[in-house]
């Protein structure tokens, strides 16, 4: 379950980089138009993953780190897994304050609307994305180096770490 | 300008008629239009008008009103640009949209009718607006009240792929709520 919802919001957050910075670099049109649409759409979807994950993760704790791992190693592994979580749900609430403001109505898949945070104000909606944009990165940043600490473990220390979060590869806890 | 200046020779002529002209304030004349099925208000900041009321002869009756499209402001910038270029209200071609009053009938206390014609990206269209009008009981202000649905399309609003209405609806609804002062006579 905490693995479908990783994979799946990887899935979702991937396109969004792809989806939202393309879409940045076009000029009014109608497919800038449907590829922001989309990019909300996704990212109301990812939001609620993030959301339904942590709640999962509550009721179904993850399993202990391995015993060998140092305790810097420790505190990386937690900080930046907080922070993983902290940036997948911030990015997405800064995506549609910066929506609000440019007095665009977040609607999810044509299905419904979102209450609009802000009222038009388009000094506030450029800040909002420039900061959605570098906190974007930021996530790349920070979940490349998560993808590295992960390699680690399976090619260096080989604790199987890698292969518990793969979808099918459950026998490998610890 | 040229219309008020005509109105307020008509009106000057008129011996009974009560002429009025707008007093324009933030979100008096607003629309609403719409993008991927949600809402996308904006404002139009630049118009006058003229209304003349002769509560003997409805003949006499007359609505003016012209809109700078360049005013329209979405809050959004980029929108504003794209919705004056040619695709939307052409604004270097076609800087105005009018409405002139063919006539003008009192329905209720109140209440009146207006059919004219819109002039809009240079299409002329019929169309009947149901408002109010109420002037102050000092009569040194009066508040006109309208709504009415345009289709954007039928004057051409949204040339090329913005013709697509599943992404951008193709009625507008428009909103006056003015407040109108004594034109000058």
């Amino acid at each position: 379950m905490a693995q479908g919802f990783h994979w799946l919001i990887v899935v979702l957050v991937f396109a969004q980089f792809l989806v939202g910075s393309y879409a940045h670099d076009l000029p009014v049109s109608l497919l800038r138009l449907k590829l922001l649409t989309l990019h909300k759409s996704i990212g109301v979807t990812a939001f609620a993953l993030v959301l339904l994950r942590l709640a999962w993760r509550f009721y179904s704790p993850a399993p202990p780190l391995p015993v060998h791992m140092l305790t810097w190693q420790r505190r990386l592994a937690h900080v930046s897994h907080a922070l993983l979580y902290a940036l997948l749900l911030v990015i997405p609430i800064i995506g549609w304050i910066s929506s609000s403001a440019s007095n665009l109505t977040v609607r999810w898949f044509f299905l419904f609307n979102l209450p609009d945070l802000v009222g038009p104000d388009p000094a506030l909606a450029k800040s909002a994305k420039e900061l959605h944009m570098a906190l974007a990165w930021t996530l790349l940043g920070v979940a490349s180096l998560h993808a590295a600490a992960a390699f680690w473990h399976e090619l260096i220390v080989k604790d199987g770490v890698l292969r518990r979060m793969l979808p099918f590869g459950g026998e490998e806890r610890p | 300008m040229r219309y008020l200046c005509l109105c307020l020779i008509l009106c000057a002529g008129a011996a009974h008629a009560d002429c009025w002209k707008p007093v324009p304030s933030p979100k008096s004349l607003v629309f609403s239009a719409s993008q991927a099925g949600a809402p996308f208000p904006g404002e139009f900041k630049s118009y006058t008008a003229s209304l003349c009321l002769d509560p003997k002869d409805a003949a006499r009756n007359r609505l003016e009103v012209q809109v700078d499209v360049g005013s329209v402001d979405t809050g959004l910038p980029e929108m504003d640009d794209a919705l004056k270029g040619e695709d939307f209200f052409d604004q270097p071609r076609w800087p105005q949209a009018k409405f002139i009053s063919d006539s003008l009938k009192q329905v209720s206390p109140g209440r009146y009718s207006v059919t004219g014609k819109l002039t809009v990206r240079g299409v002329t269209k019929p169309v009947t607006v149901p408002f109010s009008f109420a002037p102050a009981a000092d009569g040194k202000q009066a508040r006109l009240e309208a709504k009415l649905t345009l289709k954007r399309l039928d004057y051409g609003i949204g040339q090329g792929e913005w013709g697509d209405t599943q992404w951008v609806g193709d009625p507008v609804d428009l909103v006056f709520s003015v407040n109108f002062v004594p034109a000058d006579r």
